[in-house]
Order: structure tokens, then sequence, then C-alpha cells
């Protein structure tokens, strides 16, 4: 799993390429954590190269949605397909996060 | 019905995770009517019920194995999952509320929502069987 940050003004850009499951969630969790402490409110998790995602990966981008949320803040995911757009519809997520 | 049954055997870590679920994605291709969509449900299944095995039924422990059972026949597959880890109890885990936006507690759910049948046998080992059924496999069960 990479995750490549770019951040522009008040724009948060994440780029996840591989697999976002049990074994890397915890990997991107802190890249997370550091986007809410850092207040950023504008953020787009693009999902584009992500080739399977399990409850685990889920879990930490509905954290980040959440908490970015709660502090007045949106945050968008784009790029979904194949397996991990058939789970974030499984779990009506496609609406949630504006895909 | 030509049914093929294949085995192997993994160490139940997260490490050998994406390996497992790459077996299992291999085997899909000898379902004759699997899809992609198919392919999608089983692996996504599989992942979350090894996930369970290696997080909640091996908790605490390194030295755990997995032993998978595939039978494969023309409109379906049948994963056997059998781990000696602790007993599950699958049906104590509730029923996500999905409009609440859960951030966890969605593995059991997915599970069942993406598999035809889900049989759990708790024991020395524990057996989890998943069954899935090609679209082409609905017309001749009625």
């Amino acid at each position: 799993m990479k995750c490549t940050i770019t951040e522009n003004g008040e724009q948060t850009r994440l780029e996840v390429e591989g697999a976002l499951d049990a074994m890397t969630a915890p990997e991107i969790r802190p890249i997370f954590d550091k986007v809410v402490t850092d207040r950023r409110r504008h953020v787009t998790v693009d999902i584009a190269k992500v080739t399977m995602i399990d409850s685990s990966g889920i879990g930490a981008i509905v954290s980040l949605f959440k908490r970015v949320k709660a502090d007045g803040g949106q945050v968008l995911v784009v790029g979904a397909r194949d397996q991990p757009l058939a789970v974030l519809k499984l779990l009506k997520l496609d609406r949630v996060f504006g895909l | 019905m030509n049914v093929l049954r294949v085995s192997f055997r993994v160490p139940a870590s997260l490490a050998h995770r994406s390996l497992a679920i790459d077996l299992v994605s291999t085997l899909v291709e000898h379902v004759a009517s699997a899809d992609r969509a198919f392919r999608n449900a089983i692996t996504t299944a599989f992942g979350e019920a090894f996930n369970n095995v290696v997080i909640h039924g091996y908790k605490n422990r390194t030295d755990g194995m997995l032993d998978v059972e595939a039978e494969l026949g023309p409109d379906h597959m049948t994963l056997k999952l059998r781990d000696d880890g602790l007993h599950a109890d699958l049906a104590s885990v509730p029923t996500p509320d999905l409009d609440a936006v859960p951030e966890g507690g969605l593995g059991s759910f997915m599970i069942n929502a993406l598999v035809d049948e889900v049989v759990y046998e708790s024991g020395t080992p524990n057996v989890l069987s998943l069954t899935k059924r090609t679209t082409a496999a609905e017309p001749s069960s009625t």
C-alpha cells in the first residue's frame, strides 16, 4: 500500500495504491490522523489504484470521514471501481462518499 | 456435474492474507460460469473470514494455521476454512446499522451478504463453509 499526499491551498488529496486491508490499514491510519490534526477540511481520497479493500480499510476511511465532518469539513472518495466499488455499494457508502 | 476439490494450507497471519486471496482468486477461474462480480464477492467474503480467523480466532497466537478446501463446480464454489483457534459466535454479531455509517463490525455482515450460504461449526477444528453460486445456477435451482 502506498499513499501519496498532495496539498493545494485548502485542498488535500490522498492517493492510495494497492490493497487497503487489515494488513495495511494500520499503516494508513497515522496519515489520516495527521489530516485530522492538521484540520484539513477539504479532503479527497482517490482510490482508483486500490486493488482490494476490506472492512478494515473501509473502517479507516469512515473514521477519517467522520472526524473531518465533525470538524466542519468534508471528505470525498473518488475513483472507486471493481472490487472497492462493489464493497462501497454493498455498505451503502457510495452515496455517503459522493461517488 | 464435474466437481473439483483443491486444498491449501497457509499460516494464519495477515502477512499471508494477500497470498491466500490470490489463491482463491485463481481457483475462481475454474468455475466455468463465474464472472467478475462472482470473483469479487467470493474473494471479499473469504478475506473477511480470513481476518476473523487471524484477529479473533488466533488472538495472541502466531502459530496458527488455516486449512482451506475449495469445491469447484461449473456453477458454484464452496470454501471450507478450518482453524484450531477460539470458537466464533457468529450469531452474536449484531447486524450493523448501515445508515449510521459504522466504522467497524462489518466483516460478518459482508460475509453473509456476499455469499449464498454460510455454515459455521465450532469444534476442533472450527469449520466455516462459504458457498457462492453463479447467476447461471439460479434457474436450475428453482
